[in-house]
């Protein structure tokens, strides 16, 4: 359990909260570039870390990133025109550039004006099919981090964004959570509970499936310098020699917000981004060494059913006037009366309400990875209270860092020598450019 | 030359950081609020023409000469404010608190 006072600091991320500090040192995804199309499309109002902004790409292609009320009076530049390199509020005609640059104030004659001040801009990075943004001191940014999925052809990556009822946190939680994955996700993970007998699932693609029926796994935590990694070991079969054997699971845990889900074919990164303290993009960036079928992620995902959700406005959509989309009558063959993984927990995260009240719950040891997850928080957080760098801060070459898919390994062998990578993931202490 | 010039012709207006002791010389031609920014002081503004209020500075030492239009009869008398976009001051000489 928490304290009250631990819960309020782990879960609002506002401008004026040690969390929403915090995240402003990071740059953070803010949208996927699939939202923003092609030149002069439409402008999107978006929300991070419980602020409002407009996003757009300008007639060059240069995606602009602005408050999103007009810095004049106060109109939302959502309603604005796209047009010329830059984007003009409706209400007096003034024009900005993606850069905050003041290009017409047409009931302002005073050219000294323009050339003076400058709409609230903020940095734009675009990789990975992601729009990245940085909401810090301005010129503080780190240098934009490197993931293995910003590199290779499109046609390898897949890219899923989901706006969650939920705070951050219930979701994170949720994925450095490795017991739930054999009994909330039964129906991926064996297909044939019903029966009360294990059947693993051969599917390279899908992160929920797992090898072995062992629902109590033992974990083992190792910090790292982007956050920790931790090892969920199960029972495995025995091995040629009879000797005992573990089925091993390794998933890395990049402070603040990511994490690395493995499948045997594709690395499954994610982001929990806070757009408010109570709801929150999950960005799901599915990456391998081969061309991945997005349609077939998304129906694993359970995110196929408009019901739930569409790709137009990437909105999770579940509330209690049907019992959150639950279907009772289909529990004799699906264990939850939803279907796919990343329904299954979207759900749940939505079942615990806005925030959950973590004074009232009882962890066991299956929660250690939860626990720690929390602790590495907390301690970011006061280093950054305290005037020092938070945990991961200075990792930008994240392309070493790998989570493992079940791996039948002999009882004792070091899991830490099948991710070498992420123990070698050097803190950079290179300073960060000063721009702008 | 114009109305809104900090310093007048012929002569050099120079304006006291309080906070530090810092003296910053306005070119003719500049407002004051020209002059600070030019000097890296961050002042708040917005119209630039003595409309809005937002450069108000409360003034330490010395006696504005008022151009804006958003200070009171009663404001003036006070002597206690300025609005550095448009006004100057007597004397070529006033102290901020800045």
């Amino acid at each position: 359990m928490l304290t009250a006072a631990e819960n309020e600091t782990l879960t609002r991320v506002g401008p004026d909260t040690p969390m929403g500090r915090l995240m402003r040192r990071f740059w953070l995804p803010i949208c996927t570039s699939a939202q923003l199309p092609g030149p002069d499309g439409d402008p999107l109002r978006l929300r991070l870390l419980g602020e409002s902004f407009v996003v757009f790409r300008d007639t060059a292609g240069r995606v602009g990133i602005l408050d999103e009320f007009c810095m004049h009076r106060g109109v939302s530049l959502v309603l604005g025109r796209v047009e010329k390199c830059g984007i003009r509020c409706l209400y007096h005609g003034w024009q900005f550039a993606v850069d905050g640059t003041i290009m017409d104030t047409p009931n302002h004659r005073n050219p000294k004006f323009r050339e003076r001040l400058r709409a609230p801009a903020f940095p734009v990075l675009e990789a990975g099919g992601l729009v990245w943004t940085y909401l810090g001191v301005p010129g503080r940014q780190p240098p934009p981090p490197r993931y293995g999925f910003m590199t290779g052809p499109d046609s390898n990556r897949a890219v899923i964004r989901l706006n969650t009822a939920a705070n951050y946190l219930q979701l994170y939680e949720g994925g450095t959570d490795s017991s739930h994955v054999g009994i909330l996700h039964s129906n991926t993970a064996n297909p044939s509970w019903m029966l009360e007998e294990f059947t693993p699932v051969a599917d390279e693609d899908n992160p929920g499936a797992l090898a072995v029926s062992d629902n109590a796994p033992a974990l083992d935590i190792e910090d790292t310098a982007f956050g920790y990694h931790y090892v969920a070991k199960r029972e495995g079969p025995p091995g040629p020699d009879g000797a005992p054997t573990h089925s091993i699971r390794v998933t890395p845990v990049l402070l603040p917000v990511g994490r690395i889900i493995p499948a045997p074919a594709y690395q499954f990164f994610v982001f929990e981004v806070p757009q408010s303290d109570t709801v929150t993009s999950t960005y799901i960036v599915a990456h391998g060494d081969r061309p991945i079928d997005r349609a077939r992620i998304l129906a694993m995902m359970g995110l196929d059913d408009p019901r739930f959700w569409n790709d137009r406005d990437c909105d999770f959509r579940a509330d209690w006037s049907d019992r959150l989309g639950q279907d009772r009558s289909r529990m004799h063959e699906s264990w939850t009366g939803f279907g796919g993984i990343e329904q299954e927990d979207a759900v749940l995260a939505v079942s615990m309400g806005p925030i959950v009240d973590r004074t009232k719950e009882h962890v066991v040891a299956a929660d250690r990875a939860v626990l720690h997850l929390r602790a590495r928080l907390l301690e970011s957080v006061r280093r950054n209270e305290d005037g020092l760098d938070p945990i991961g801060l200075d990792v930008v070459d994240y392309t070493g860092v790998r989570s493992l898919p079940d791996t039948t390994v002999p009882v004792g062998q070091p899991w830490q020598e099948l991710v070498p990578g992420n123990a070698l993931v050097p803190d950079s202490s290179e300073p960060a450019p000063v721009t702008g | 030359m114009t109305e809104q010039d900090g310093a007048e012709a012929g002569e050099q207006l120079a304006v006291e950081l309080a906070a530090t002791g810092r003296t910053v010389l306005v070119p003719a031609g500049l407002s004051i609020l020209e002059a600070l920014l030019d000097e890296g002081v961050d002042v708040p503004f917005s119209c630039m023409e003595g409309i809005c209020g937002s450069c108000r500075t409360t003034v330490v030492a010395g006696l504005p000469r008022h151009r804006d239009s958003v200070l009171t009869a009663a404001d003036r008398a006070a002597g206690d404010s300025i609005m550095v976009c448009c006004s100057g001051a007597e004397g070529g000489r006033i102290v901020l608190d800045l």
